[in-house]
């Protein structure tokens, strides 16, 4: 498969998501990743997807191979919270809450956008 | 009164001071026309201002950020390109589950056939669409 056509396909399970269709979304994605697997934000989208069509199990399973893949940054810790909070696993989705707050204290955060005024132009 | 102007530098001062002709392919002195193409459009939605001014970066828009697809040609965008790359798509994913299917990976093999049924059913969708687009243009 060309490049740009796992780009296509990445690009419609975003659509999806974006769309609240999280179950065609994961559908794209884990075909996606069985054709081309360890992509970081692949595996993060699909983890997500799981999550939103209440597959929180199957996102741990996504979120252990990104793991394993070398791919556990501060979005992934963040899911993990989401999926093991969905699972009723309240203790540990609270450890890996923390840990994702911890990592985001530590990177910079993006500036919130601004609108300026034409006349400070 | 208050002092308008639109766009930057001399361009208003200075007017137009040269008129290019291109005649088939050869440009004349040493100005050249940029090659004709439609620009490829942008993979950022324009939000309304209003709603970049009040909405604050929250974990929704984090998590939008981690998993945004990174495009290496913004032309897949385009309605022409996204249909074409669809079909293409849709054929290689069928390739692949036979090719899986052959090499004993039932697991991977279902995953992909449904989601070549998925591509198919959009295309579908996408082709009734254009059927009641048409119909509304007839009237």
């Amino acid at each position: 498969m060309a490049p740009f056509e796992k780009d296509f396909l990445q690009l419609l399970g975003f659509v999806y998501l974006q769309n609240a269709r999280p179950d065609k979304a994961a559908v794209v994605l884990a075909a996606l990743d069985t054709l081309d697997p360890g992509q970081t934000r692949v595996m993060l989208a699909l983890a997500l997807a799981q999550i939103r069509s209440n597959k929180p199990l199957r996102a741990l399973q996504t979120l252990d191979q990104l793991a394993m893949a070398g791919g556990a940054g501060s979005a992934f810790h963040l899911l993990r919270a989401q999926a093991l909070g969905a699972a009723d696993r309240g203790d540990e989705a609270a450890t890996a809450m923390t840990t994702y707050l911890q990592l985001r204290a530590s990177t910079p955060q993006p500036i919130a956008p601004t609108i300026q005024s034409p006349s400070a132009q | 009164m208050n002092d308008l102007r639109i766009g930057t530098g001399a361009f208003f001062d200075r007017g137009i001071d040269s008129i290019t002709f291109k005649a088939g392919d050869t440009a004349t002195g040493a100005l050249s026309l940029a090659s004709q193409k439609d620009l490829p459009p942008s993979d950022q939605i324009s939000r309304p201002q209003l709603e970049q001014l009040l909405a604050m970066p929250n974990l929704e828009s984090f998590l939008e950020d981690a998993i945004r697809p990174e495009l290496a040609d913004r032309e897949l965008l385009m309605p022409g390109k996204f249909r074409q790359t669809m079909e293409s798509t849709l054929n290689h994913l069928q390739q692949a589950g036979t090719e899986h299917q052959g090499s004993g990976d039932a697991e991977g093999a279902k995953v992909i056939h449904r989601a070549s049924r998925l591509l198919t059913e959009e295309a579908g969708l996408r082709e009734l669409v254009q059927m009641y687009r048409s119909a509304l243009y007839q009237g």
